[in-house]
């Protein structure tokens, strides 16, 4: 799997820096425990909002979930917010199974997410 | 290698590259239960299903159903343990749907189906949903422990 990860800083108010990670290839259990350390790096170098670009990502599983919804519970736990884009058809359909469609923020593009972020 | 033996009986198309009517074809082979080592299973599993003509969603579908019952079988049947490993059985057959059987064997702890309860989908869990994926996926999935040890058994019909 290719992590990738850049800090934006969005023309607003705030100076909140936005951390976007980008992921590709197959994202499962073996693959766990480098993303994990990846995001929690993501928060605490930013002190702020993650956007996670799952558009290369063209399989998740079980384990791959999991560590997103780590992800996410990290990100509250230090005051700041995580989003989701760019999903495949295939891997949202696995979201939606698992109704974490609806415990994640999930947005189209990173431009849409770094917007909605910094408003 | 990964694989200790392989073995793919029957042809699955005819020289037209159309499915063949009536016709199974059966892979076997023995991989170690490890994280790295489930991927050689997907790739069987969507390998036999593209050759087969399977569309992309089933491909995908049935090849993560796959991969979840492997993955626990690494991390729940054989914790810890690196020395043991997954039989796998794939077949497949047209008659003339397409079908695909999958018996993944292990000789691990038993499956404790108490611990596989619904997913809370109020409450977004940092575990849990595997089991629950594989049987959304499947259109049977049996489990049961004898003397040879923990046998899976996955069907879907395409």
């Amino acid at each position: 799997m290719q992590i990738s990860m850049r800090e934006v800083k969005p023309m607003s108010k705030s100076d909140q820096t936005i951390a976007v990670v980008g992921l590709s290839g197959r994202f499962d259990a073996h693959e766990v425990p480098q993303v994990r350390q990846a995001l929690m790096q993501a928060t605490n170098r930013t002190k702020g909002h993650v956007v996670i670009d799952l558009g290369g990502v063209n399989f998740i599983d079980s384990s791959g979930l999991a560590c997103l919804v780590q992800g996410m519970k990290y990100c509250r736990e230090h005051g700041a917010d995580q989003i989701l884009c760019n999903l495949q058809q295939p891997v949202r359909i696995i979201f939606e199974l698992t109704r974490l469609d609806r415990a994640f923020k999930i947005m189209v593009s990173v431009e849409e997410a770094t917007t909605a972020l910094a408003a | 290698m990964l694989i200790k033996a392989l073995m793919d009986k029957d042809r699955l198309t005819h020289e037209d590259g159309e499915p063949a009517a009536n016709t199974e074809s059966t892979v076997e082979f023995i991989a170690p239960a490890t994280f790295a080592a489930v991927r050689v299973i997907d790739s069987a599993v969507s390998n036999l299903l593209i050759r087969a003509g399977a569309d992309e969603f089933n491909v995908y579908n049935v090849q993560l159903a796959a991969h979840e019952i492997c993955t626990n079988i690494v991390r729940h049947a054989y914790a810890g343990r690196d020395d043991g490993t997954i039989a796998v059985l794939l077949r497949i057959s047209h008659t003339p749907r397409l079908v695909i059987q999958i018996e993944l064997r292990d000789q691990g702890r038993p499956f404790d189906s108490q611990s596989a309860a619904v997913p809370d989908f109020d409450q977004p869990q940092e575990g849990g949903y595997g089991l629950f994926l594989a049987r959304a996926l499947l259109d049977e999935l049996h489990y049961r422990c004898d003397e040879r040890g923990n046998l899976w058994q996955l069907l879907k019909r395409l």
